[in-house]
């Protein structure tokens, strides 16, 4: 029986075995599929130890996120780090937000908008590498990347501007000429696909990662399907205008990006950048602390304070373009106090905002501070006199006040732990709130900001739900909640914001209606005019503030942590969502 | 034990049949692609509206059912439904990572508790037997994640106070080396070690009572009277048959584990099922998180099939008929 036991244990062992080192040696089987060469192949090229990779001219950067495509322009692949690693520094667009948020052209050498046209010239010296062929980068490839932004078949993360485009006239080989639409078919407006006049945000058309796609690479592939494991041609070649190549990626691992020698740039300081995935943030610090890579880009958490006392490292800590906020729910099913402007000034009033941020990045991220603007987040038309909502800054008497002359039941002064809840007009001031689950920083501010509103009499209910499927799935759609918390990502440019604000925007979820917004809303997109346009929206910015149907909590800081002996990287901590690899061709050892 | 193994095949397919309509029911009920859409406000509504219809999210969950069952008997497990790539190539790259640590972690696991097991069923209530009795119920009790992130900081401390690397502390590939290089070892050997804490624990408990009860059986006895010496009773009479009752558990956790040991992957970002598993939940890639579920299904009856095997192989008495 001896025998036959330890047969049947071998013969299983060694299947097993046998069966494992077969699957793990980390092949990605390209088959039909297009994908870039396997992660592994460029990793066993890598240094062990930061002084290898620097005398190899390498680097080693932790990637948080894994990424679903590389194709960012697709609504399921619209992702910050698949954007970061494979596409920022890969694929280029006209312009290139730097990091305090100026436009600067970059594919383009000139883009004019008038009140009829937006004419781009792409630069002369730009060029496709696709798989070692040096292709020039023409004007048909913007006529391409409009055409798939605007096909409505395609699953497109953003068609806002595009739509706005009706047809185009190329001129030589690198200028392109489109013509705004004067008008639209019946329905097309309501539904997304089509709007008339100029876009004033026209900046942002063609810009940034992926603006601009190769059409002769892609020619023949489905966009919703193209670029899901490489950023590579028809033929599976890697193709790029930025400067570098996505040459290698495997799920679940990482991916290699070398330097591409076509680029029309400034020669990168680096042959190899090697994204190494790490998507526990607790593994990502020791990684960082232990030298298994040279960089991070976590997401703020308490526990990266250990790494700004470490010597060696550079940590570097900006606010970026995400708004945490408040909606508060106007309209019915919300509780009708919240309809009242009186209630929601003494909401907004009894909230300390900057203890909260003090609680929640004082550690890691000092110096962090209120958002007061609802149409600029960050920059000087959010500061200053552009700072509006400023004047509903921590003020507990004066929301006492207002209570007290419309309620009655309430605390005499603001009292922690305080217990008597107002009742107005027979309502009792009690309001459920609702938020995400399983985010630390969500459940901390709902705690602070329920006992901060509690001491002055208003009973915040907290519940906390998944944010797929219910949260953004239902909960929010339906508007079945009396305030909710979670966060946009803005940018620069206002425009973004337009239909969370518009009466029935489709993320107006608040169902906020004010239609002297609507108009400057309307008349800042068609303004032209820098000047007049940021006083439009200013405007709406004002209004937004005394209406307080949204309450702007705060910006979470953008964290980039590197070795110190990293040059280059001093401005890469970018506030927008070109990421820290908007200058990876700057960085050098 | 041909018509066992048959017989057991043909009825797994009913409890995999009503496995993955559950399952699927619950994955589809849990997790909607796009809700986490509406959370931007550029994306249109064209757009919403064309992932509802390609994704089938406007039909009733056995409609979808359906379209999944087509999907996986004709595509090999399906293809994801967020990024079009086929799903096999994913599943067997990473069941393949997931499997060589297990399967260390298991050996390792196995050996030494088995050896412990039985040394402390001989010395019971020797201090060899309390300090080891200690040392498994710690490994029962210790949460893992915290174990494997103490494990990860004294490892970098260790690096960083005397420049030794003796363990990576995330990631599977390592620099230059083949898949049973070193190098692979010093990445693997944290994720080996926790797992193999836990199972330790497990088999030295079991392996100790198990021990026990044989220990004082009439036929032990007997061998004694008969002046058979201790060595050989202890390791023919009682070791043997003490072992059945391991080989079982030890199956069952193989099975087990081999469909993700998801927190420990997750920390030391091992390419492994588990860690698959958790990122295609998180993105509700529906069909991914089936075709981790199918197969984990299948582990298992596997696993289960082969414990039972094995106890015939061991156990006399039991005949397949």
């Amino acid at each position: 029986m001896h025998r036959r036991l330890w047969l049947v244990v071998g013969a299983v062992a060694a299947v097993l075995v046998v069966a494992a080192s077969a699957s793990a040696t980390t092949q990605t089987k390209s088959g039909a599929t297009l994908a870039a060469a396997p992660f592994s192949q460029a990793w066993a090229q890598v240094p062990r130890t930061p002084a290898g990779r620097k005398a190899s001219t390498t680097l080693v950067f932790g990637m948080e996120q894994d990424v679903t495509g590389f194709n960012t322009n697709d609504a399921d692949e619209n992702a910050l780090w698949a954007s970061i690693t494979g596409i920022e520094p890969v694929i280029r667009g006209t312009y290139i937000i730097d990091n305090n948020g100026n436009y600067k052209l970059d594919l383009a050498s000139s883009v004019v908008a008038t009140k009829t046209s937006l004419t781009i010239t792409i630069r002369p010296d730009a060029f496709w590498n696709w798989g070692g062929k040096k292709i020039p980068v023409t004007n048909k490839d913007l006529a391409y990347s409009w055409q798939q932004y605007v096909d409505p078949n395609n699953n497109v993360a953003s068609n806002v501007g595009y739509v706005n485009i009706g047809s185009y006239t190329l001129k030589g080989t690198k200028t392109i000429i489109f013509h705004w639409r004067t008008s639209c078919p019946a329905g097309s407006e309501a539904n997304g696909t089509c709007a008339t006049g100029p876009f004033a945000d026209y900046r942002d058309l063609f810009a940034g990662p992926e603006g601009v796609m190769p059409s002769q690479a892609l020619a023949g592939l489905d966009f919703n399907k193209f670029w899901a494991d490489c950023v590579c041609g028809n033929d599976g070649q890697p193709v790029s205008d930025g400067p570098f190549m996505l040459t290698n990626y495997t799920r679940g691992q990482g991916l290699t990006l070398k330097a591409n020698p076509d680029w029309y740039g400034t020669k990168p300081g680096l042959k190899e950048i090697d994204f190494k995935l790490i998507t526990d943030t607790n593994s990502e610090i020791q990684a960082m602390r232990g030298g298994e890579v040279d960089a991070i880009y976590p997401s703020p958490q308490t526990a990266l304070a250990q790494l700004r006392s470490q010597s060696g490292l550079t940590y570097s800590s900006i606010s970026g373009f995400t708004q945490e906020h408040w909606d508060i729910n106007v309209q019915a099913p919300g509780n009708p106090l919240l309809r009242n402007p009186w209630m929601r000034q003494a909401i907004a009033l009894g909230m300390d905002r900057v203890s909260l941020i003090k609680a929640l990045y004082g550690q890691i991220a000092p110096g962090q501070k209120p958002l007061n603007n609802l149409e600029y987040e960050l920059g000087p038309n959010a500061s200053g006199a552009n700072a509006q909502f400023a004047e509903w800054s921590f003020a507990p008497k004066k929301a006492l006040a207002l209570l007290k002359a419309h309620c009655t039941g309430g605390p005499s002064t603001p009292t922690r732990g305080n217990t008597a809840i107002w009742t107005c007009g027979g309502q009792k001031a009690e309001f459920q709130f609702y938020t995400t689950a399983g985010n630390q920083r969500r459940q901390t501010s709902a705690l602070i900001f329920q006992q901060q509103l509690g001491a002055i009499g208003i009973k915040l209910d907290p519940n906390f739900e998944p944010a797929n499927p219910n949260f953004f799935g239902t909960r929010l759609p339906a508007h079945n909640f009396d305030i909710a918390e979670f966060a946009w990502s803005g940018g620069p440019d206002p425009s973004g914001f337009d239909t969370i604000y518009e009466c029935g925007g489709a993320p107006n979820y608040k169902q906020y209606c004010n239609k002297k917004v609507d108009a400057l809303i309307h008349a800042g997109d068609g303004e032209l005019d820098p000047t007049k346009r940021t006083a439009d929206y200013e405007q709406a910015a004002k209004i937004l503030a005394d209406d307080i149907a949204v309450i702007p909590l705060y910006s979470p800081p953008n964290i980039l942590v590197y070795k110190s002996q990293i040059k280059g990287m001093q401005d890469s901590n970018n506030p927008t969502l070109e990421g820290p690899t908007w200058n990876a061709e700057d960085w050098h050892w | 034990m041909l018509t066992f193994i048959v017989r057991r095949i043909l009825y797994s397919i009913p409890v995999l049949a009503v496995s993955s309509f559950l399952s699927f029911f619950f994955v589809s009920s849990a997790g909607n692609p796009v809700a986490l859409l509406r959370g931007n406000p550029r994306i249109s509504q064209n757009t919403i509206h064309n992932i509802i219809v390609q994704t089938h999210l406007n039909r009733s969950i056995p409609v979808r059912y359906w379209y999944w069952l087509e999907d996986v008997f004709a595509h090999k497990l399906g293809d994801s439904l967020i990024t079009f790539q086929p799903i096999w190539p994913d599943i067997t790259r990473t069941l393949g990572h997931t499997a060589q640590v297990i399967i260390i972690s298991e050996s390792l696991a196995l050996i030494l508790g088995v050896a412990v097991g039985i040394f402390s069923a001989i010395k019971q209530y020797s201090i060899f037997d309390y300090v080891f009795t200690s040392v498994s119920f710690t490994g029962f009790a210790i949460p893992v994640f915290w174990f494997a992130l103490l494990l990860q900081i004294l490892f970098v401390d260790i690096y960083l106070k005397w420049n030794v690397r003796i363990f990576y502390t995330s990631g599977l590939n390592s620099p230059g080396q083949g898949t049973w290089s070193l190098d692979r070892l010093q990445h693997i050997g944290l994720p080996v070690i926790v797992l193999m804490t836990a199972s330790f624990a497990l088999y030295s408990r079991y392996m100790r009572a198990s021990m026990l009860d044989v220990i004082n059986s009439d036929y032990v006895r007997t061998a004694r009277a008969k002046g058979v010496p201790e060595w050989r009773v202890i390791t023919r009479h009682v070791c043997r048959n003490a072992l059945i009752p391991i080989v079982t558990v030890s199956a069952l956790n193989f099975g087990a584990l081999l469909g993700g040991a998801i927190i420990t992957e997750t920390v030391f970002q091992l390419d492994g099922i588990g860690f698959y598993f958790i990122q295609k939940l998180q993105a509700s890639d529906l069909y991914a998180v089936m075709a981790y579920l199918m197969v984990t299904a299948v582990l298992i009856i596997i696993f289960n099939l082969v414990a039972d095997i094995l106890y015939g192989v061991l156990d006399p008495r039991i005949r397949y008929d």
